[in-house]
Formats: structure tokens, sequence, C-alpha cells
């Protein structure tokens, strides 16, 4: 089992995005939005740095005349969104063996 | 690096909250099924005016009280409607949740596809003058709506829709109980679960 810590989820906004990917087909930008209670600008940051590495995939449409964009997670974004909860397990299992 | 833990915490409040509907009122359960038990209770009135009998159809004009019920049953649908949108939105205030969220147009659109093809099939029955399994044609549909859409909130929606399908099952068996078991399941259930939840969850 894969297990390692990546820096990209160590913001919480990107934390937040690949859990809500993990267990969601897509996303939309504006539900993200509602959901986390975050500005614009500050979640298409951290979505774009998701996109650049390769960890999300992004799709643009129209609902009507109405622009929407989309987020779905990548194959790669899935293994590294593991191998990260791999780690955080560990390092909790190993907290509280030290602790005994 | 941050908590682990805090991390892991955050991690799960996302995924369930990015999936699940949380702002189902259990207040508005509870007064749905009021209004369900004062509409069964008029309609027992008007069905059973000397007390109840078992053959229903023998004496009865469908004719003249189709308008009544039809006027009941819109109000009575538009009142639980207008009841459960009004409660929930408070609630989703509180929860800082949508109501239309991605979460929240799932879980309303698992409820009323089996709400639309029940009701359908009530009109077919309508339109062929037979009256017999109405209350338990309900009863079905409203419990698989229910089975239908608990996966995407949570609480005892499921063994909700699992009681309102078993009672639409007895209601198909014991016809001439079918105003009996209607109330059993809109009105008597609904007050039983929606207290629960409400003790459970907005306490």
């Amino acid at each position: 089992m894969a297990a390692s810590y990546d820096k990209a989820f160590e913001n919480v906004i990107r934390l937040r995005v690949m859990s809500i990917l993990m267990v969601n087909e897509s996303y939309d930008f504006n539900s993200f939005k509602e959901l986390m209670d975050v500005t614009d600008g500050n979640l298409a940051t951290h979505l774009r740095k998701l996109e650049e590495k390769g960890f999300i995939n992004v799709k643009k449409s129209f609902i009507g005349r109405k622009p929407q964009t989309s987020y779905r997670v990548s194959k790669e974004g899935k293994k590294a969104f593991e191998a990260h909860l791999n780690f955080l397990e560990q390092v909790i299992n190993e907290n509280k063996n030290n602790s005994k | 690096m941050t908590n682990p833990a805090d991390d892991l915490q955050e991690i799960k409040a996302m995924m369930a909250k990015s999936t699940r509907f949380l702002s189902l009122s259990g207040s508005s359960g509870v007064l749905i099924g009021i209004y369900a038990s004062i509409a069964a209770w008029l309609a027992y009135t008007w069905l059973y005016p000397e007390g109840f009998i078992e053959e229903l159809n023998n004496w009865l004009n469908p004719e003249d009280l189709f308008p009544r019920f039809l006027i009941l049953a819109t109000g009575l649908i538009v009142l639980t409607l207008g009841t459960a949108y009004f409660l929930s939105r408070l609630r989703s205030k509180k929860n800082a949740e949508q109501i239309w969220s991605p979460a929240g147009r799932r879980f309303l659109s698992a409820l009323f596809l089996p709400l639309v093809v029940g009701g359908l099939t009530i009109v077919a029955q309508l339109y062929a003058e037979n009256y017999t399994f109405i209350p338990g044609t309900m009863l079905i549909f409203y419990g698989l709506a229910l089975l239908n859409a608990a996966k995407f909130t949570v609480g005892t929606i499921r063994n909700l829709g699992m009681i309102q399908v078993l009672l639409g099952l007895f209601s198909h068996f014991f016809p001439e109980l079918g105003l009996l078991f209607w109330w059993l399941g809109f009105g008597l259930t609904h007050i039983f679960y929606g207290a629960i939840m409400y003790f459970k969850y907005e306490k």
C-alpha cells in the first residue's frame, strides 16, 4: 500500500476539493464555492494548481448561455490522494502506539 | 505539516457534506403527519358517514365525492410540500448548506422520480374509476421513493420507506382497510419518525 505525504494536499482548500471529487463523479465551480465558502480567486488558484499537477480534469461547457466549469479527479489524482490518506493514517497509528 | 488527525477529519466532513443532503427537518415530518391525520379523518367522515362498514362500493357514489377528494388531495400536497420546503430551508440556513447543492439535487431527483411514476399510476386508476387500490399505491410508491433517496441523506429514511412499502402491501391485501393503512403510513408514522428525527438531530 503506497503511502506518501503530498505537499499538494497541504493546503486545506486543495484537500477539501480532492475529498469532494473522490466521492462525486464531477463537481462544478459554483458548487465548490458554496460548499466551502471561499472566494472565486482563491478557489480558482487552488483548482489551477491541482490541474497543473494533473490531479484533476477540467471541462468547460454551457448550460443554456451560462458557462459552467466542472471538475473530475484524474487517475493520478486518485492515486496520489489515496497515498496521502494512507500516510495520514500511518502517522496517526504510529502516534497511538508511541503514546501507549 | 498540519495535524494528520485534523486533516482526516476535514476529509471525512467534506465527503459527507458533498454527498448527503443534511437539512431534512424532523419537525416538518410531525406537521405533515398531523395534516395527513386531519385529511384522513375528513375522508373517513365523507366515506363512512354512518360509521365504518366493510363494503364501501355497494352504496358509495364516487362522482359525488370526487370533487371534494380532489380539493382535499391538492390542498394536502400543497401544504405538505410547502411545509417541507420551508422548514428544510430554515434548517439549511442553520447548517450553512444550500438546498440546491449537488447533494440536494440528487436527493430530490431520487425522491421525485418514483413519486411521479406513482402519481401517473394513480391517474390511470382514477381514469379507470377503480379507487380500491389508490391508498396502497400511494403508500408503495412513496415508500419506494424514500428507499431510493435514503442513500443521499442521513437518518432513518430507509426504515421509514420500508414501513410505508409494507403498509402499502397490506393495503392491497386488505383493500377495505385502505384508509386505515393510509392514515397509519402518512399520519402516524410521519409523526412518530418526525419526532425521532427531531430529538436525534435537531435538539
